[in-house]
C-alpha cells in the first residue's frame, strides 16, 4: 500500500503490510478470536509500539504472519500480510523459515528460553549467520559474532562469546539476543515484551541498545508492549489494541497528547504517576472481555463511560476511521466527544 | 509453667491483638539478617551463604504503609518473609506491638501471625485450585478455630468488601480473572482481622486498567480497617502512589530511607538516583529531556557482596573509601537517611 505519510515526493512503501488478519483459537468452550480484523503498516527505520493488555492480540497478530502459532487449534481465517512484496500467509513453511531470522527477526522476553542451553553464545550467534549464508566460514562467524556482542554491550566480548548462556546473567542474555537477531541484518525486527523479564535498571540499558540495533540496520521495528512508559520511550507510531482489534493508531505524540478512543484514555489515566501525588486512581471499571463471548457491537462498550444509554456502541461495531489528519485513526462511535481530552501526564502546555 | 509464666504471657498476648493506636509504632526490625546456606558436594557441606539481608533496620508506624523498593534478588521479599517468621531470621531482631516475636514457640507464633497477613504477586500460584473461593477465604478461619460462630457470614462479608460477588463463592479459582483472583486473596488476608498486611507484588502481575482497581481497593480497606501496609514493589510509580514512607534496598541493605517527598523529590542516593531516572514515564514529551543515568553491569552476587559499600561496583561516584568503609544509614544532611559516603541531593535527576 502506498502511503502519504510523510510530506514530499518521496513516498516509501512499509516493510510490512497487513491487512484484516483474522485469527481464531479452537477451545473446550468455543472459538477464541484472538485477532478480529487487524491491519497495520510498518515502515523502514521506524518503530510501530503496538501497546495492549495481556489477551488484546498484540502477539498473536505477529506471531501468526510468521507461522509461529500451533494449527491447529490457531487458524489464520483471513487476511493477508505482504513483506517485501510477499504475502507471507501464503506462502511454503520452507520459504518462511528461510526468511524468519534472516529478514526478520524477533526478539523475545525471555531470553533463557529462546537460546539453547547447550551451546555457546558464540556458537548460536555464528549459527544464525551460517544457517542464512552458507559461504560464510566459521572463523568469520565467529569474529562476526564478537563485533556483535560488542555493539550491544557484553563486556570482554572476546571472552564472552565462548561462554554457555547459563554463565550470563538476564540483561547479557537479552544483549546476545539482540546480537544473534540482527545478525544477519534484518529488515523487520519484532520485540515482543523484550525488558518485561528485566529489572528497571538493566530495562534502561536494553532499551539503550536496541536503539542502537536499529540506527545500525534501519530495520522496521514492531515494539510490543503493555509499558505505556517503554511506548512513550521508543515508538514513532502507536496502535492500540483491544479484544483483538486495533481500536486507535497514531503517530506517538499524539496518541499520547491527544488520545481519541476512550480506551487509551482510559488506559493512560489508570497509571499511577512517578511525579506527582494523587489520593485516588482512576481505572477503567470491570473486567477485560471473555474472547469468547466478546460483547456485541463495541467490544469496549461495558467498560465505556461515553457508551452509557448509547444505542449504537450496543449493536454497531466501530471502524478505525480517520480523525483530522489522515493518520490518526479511532475506533470509537463518538471519537469527536473526546477533542480536547489529553492523558494526565501530559501538562496543557506541551499538549499544545 | 508457673501462674506468674501464665499471667505474664496473656498479657503479652492482649497487648499482641490490642490494635495500636495510629501513628504508634507497630513493627520495629532491629539488624536483621538473612543468610542462606550454600551447599555443595556429596555430603552437601556448606561452602558459603547469600546474603539475602544484610543487616536492615526498619520501623512501621500503625495505620502507616512503608513502600520497599529495589530490584529482583535485594532481599525485599525475603525480608518480608523473615519478618512474619515464614523463614527464620540468621540474626536481628522483630518487635510487634513492643512483643519479641523473634524467639517465639510454634505456639505463640500462630497466636502472632494472625496479626500479619500475607498478600503475594501471583494469584494464580497462591490460591489452591481445588478449594471454592468460600473455603479459600474461610481457611485461616478454621485454621485459628473462628469459623464456626458466624464464619460463614463472615466469609459473605469478607467477599462483598473486596468487591467479589458472594454468590460466587462457590466458584473456583481458575473461573476468575486475574484481578478478582487477587481480590480473593485479599478477603482472605483480610479474614483475621489482622493489623498488618505485607503486600509482595501484589498488582505487578495485572493488567494496568485492573491494577488501578487492585490499588485503590487497598488504599480503601486501609481507611476502612486501620491497617498498615508494607508494600514491595519493582514498580517505582506503584509505589509512590500507595507509600507515606518508602526504603531503597539493593543487595540485601537499605540504602535510603525516607517520606515519599523525601525519596521521590530529594533522592540523595546515587542508586536511587538512577533507579529514578531509570523508570520511564508515559510522556513522549519528555524523551531525550530527562537525564538519564544508566548504571554499568549487573547487579553482584550476593554470595559475594562487594567490600564496603555494596553498590560501588557500579556507582559512578565510588571513590578508595567506599571498597574500605561500609557507609552508615545516617541522615548526611539532606533531612534523611542515605547509606552513602557522598550522598547529594541531585537537581537534574528529580522526575
Amino acid at each position: 500500500m502506498l502511503s502519504t505519510r510523510r510530506s514530499g515526493d518521496f513516498v516509501p512503501e512499509p516493510v510490512l503490510s497487513i491487512r484484516d488478519l483474522v485469527v481464531d483459537f479452537a477451545t473446550d468452550d468455543g472459538v477464541v478470536h484472538a485477532v478480529d480484523g487487524v491491519s497495520y503498516d510498518v515502515y523502514a527505520g521506524e518503530t510501530l509500539g503496538v501497546v495492549g493488555e495481556s489477551g488484546s492480540g498484540k502477539s498473536v497478530t505477529v506471531m501468526s504472519i510468521l507461522g509461529l502459532i500451533p494449527v491447529p487449534p490457531g487458524k489464520i481465517t483471513r487476511g493477508e500480510a505482504f513483506f517485501k512484496g510477499v504475502d507471507l500467509l501464503k506462502v511454503r513453511e520452507r520459504e518462511l523459515r528461510d526468511i524468519r531470522g534472516k529478514d526478520i527477526a524477533m526478539i523475545f522476553q525471555d531470553p533463557m528460553t529462546s537460546l539453547n542451553p547447550v551451546f555457546t553464545v558464540g556458537e548460536q550467534i555464528g549459527e544464525a549467520i551460517e544457517v542464512h549464508d552458507p559461504s560464510v566460514r566459521e572463523e568469520r562467524a565467529r569474529a562476526r559474532a564478537i563485533e556483535l556482542l560488542q555493539l550491544v554491550g557484553v563486556p570482554n566480548a572476546e571472552r564472552r562469546v565462548d561462554q554457555y548462556p547459563h554463565e550470563y546473567s538476564g540483561g547479557m542474555r537479552q544483549r546476545a539476543m539482540i546480537a544473534m537477531s540482527i545478525a544477519n541484518e534484518p529488515s523487520l525486527l519484532i520485540a515482543d515484551e523484550p525488558t518485561t523479564a528485566l529489572d528497571v535498571t538493566i530495562q534502561a540499558q536494553i532499551l539503550e541498545v536496541m536503539k542502537k540495533a536499529q540506527v545500525e540496520t534501519n530495520a522496521a521495528t514492531i515494539m510490543i508492549t503493555h509499558d505505556l512508559g517503554i511506548i512513550a520511550e521508543m515508538a514513532d507510531r502507536v496502535a492500540v489494541m483491544y479484544a483483538g482489534h486495533i481500536v486507535e493508531v497514531g503517530d506517538v505524540d499524539t496518541i499520547f497528547h491527544r488520545p481519541r478512543h476512550p480506551y487509551t484514555l482510559g488506559l493512560m489515566n489508570s497509571l499511577p504517576r512517578l511525579e506527582a501525588d494523587e489520593r485516588w486512581l482512576k481505572p477503567i471499571p470491570g473486567q477485560p472481555p471473555s474472547m469468547i463471548n466478546v460483547p456485541p457491537g463495541c467490544p469496549f462498550h461495558p467498560r465505556c463511560e461515553l457508551s452509557k444509554g448509547r444505542e449504537v456502541c450496543h449493536t454497531e461495531f466501530p471502524l478505525l476511521e480517520s480523525i483530522d489528519s489522515s493518520q490518526h485513526k479511532s475506533a470509537c462511535h463518538f471519537k469527536s466527544e473526546l477533542a480536547g481530552e489529553t492523558s494526565k501526564f501530559v501538562d496543557e502546555q506541551a499538549a499544545s | 509453667m508457673s501462674v506468674d509464666e501464665v499471667a505474664q504471657q496473656q498479657t503479652s498476648t492482649q497487648t499482641l491483638h490490642a490494635r495500636a493506636p495510629r501513628g504508634t509504632e507497630l513493627l520495629r526490625i532491629e539488624g536483621l539478617r538473612k543468610y542462606f546456606p550454600i551447599k555443595a558436594g556429596l555430603v552437601r557441606h556448606e561452602v558459603g551463604q547469600i546474603k539475602a539481608v544484610d543487616g536492615v533496620d526498619l520501623t512501621l508506624k500503625a495505620g502507616e504503609t512503608l513502600g520497599v523498593v529495589g530490584e529482583s534478588g535485594c532481599g525485599k521479599s525475603t525480608m518480608a518473609r523473615s519478618v512474619a517468621r515464614l523463614l527464620d531470621p540468621t540474626d536481628g531482631k522483630v518487635t510487634f506491638r513492643g512483643y519479641d516475636i523473634t524467639n517465639l514457640s510454634r505456639r505463640e507464633l500462630r497466636e502472632f501471625r494472625r496479626e500479619i497477613q500475607f498478600v503475594f504477586q501471583d494469584p494464580y500460584a497462591s490460591l489452591n485450585p481445588r478449594m471454592t473461593v468460600r473455603e479459600i477465604i474461610a481457611e485461616p478461619l478454621r485454621v485459628h478455630g473462628r469459623y464456626r460462630s458466624g464464619g460463614k457470614e463472615h466469609v459473605n462479608d469478607l467477599m462483598e468488601t473486596v468487591g467479589l460477588k458472594s454468590e460466587h463463592g462457590n466458584r473456583f479459582p481458575h473461573e476468575f480473572s486475574g484481578g478478582q483472583r487477587q481480590r480473593i486473596g485479599v478477603a482472605r488476608a483480610l479474614a483475621l482481622n489482622p493489623q498488618m498486611l505485607m503486600l509482595d507484588e501484589p498488582v505487578s502481575a495485572l493488567d494496568v486498567s485492573i491494577q488501578a482497581q487492585v490499588i485503590n481497593l487497598l488504599g480503601r480497606l486501609q481507611d476502612e480497617f486501620d491497617l498498615s501496609y508494607f508494600f514491595i514493589a519493582h514498580d517505582l510509580s506503584v509505589v509512590r502512589h500507595i507509600s507515606d514512607r518508602v526504603a531503597v534496598m539493593y543487595l540485601g541493605k537499605v540504602m535510603e530511607i525516607g517520606s515519599k517527598a523525601d525519596i521521590y523529590e530529594k533522592p540523595s542516593h546515587p542508586y536511587t538516583q538512577a533507579l529514578l531516572s531509570a523508570a520511564p514515564i508515559p510522556d513522549p514529551a519528555t524523551r531525550g529531556k530527562r537525564e538519564r543515568i544508566v548504571l554499568k553491569g549487573d547487579v553482584p552476587s550476593p554470595a559475594d557482596p562487594p567490600s564496603g559499600c555494596v553498590f560501588r561496583t557500579r556507582c559512578w561516584k565510588a571513590q578508595d573509601i567506599c571498597a574500605e568503609e561500609t557507609p552508615a544509614l545516617v541522615d548526611r544532611g539532606q533531612g534523611h537517611p542515605v547509606a552513602c559516603h557522598f550522598a547529594e541531593v541531585d537537581a537534574k535527576v528529580i522526575v
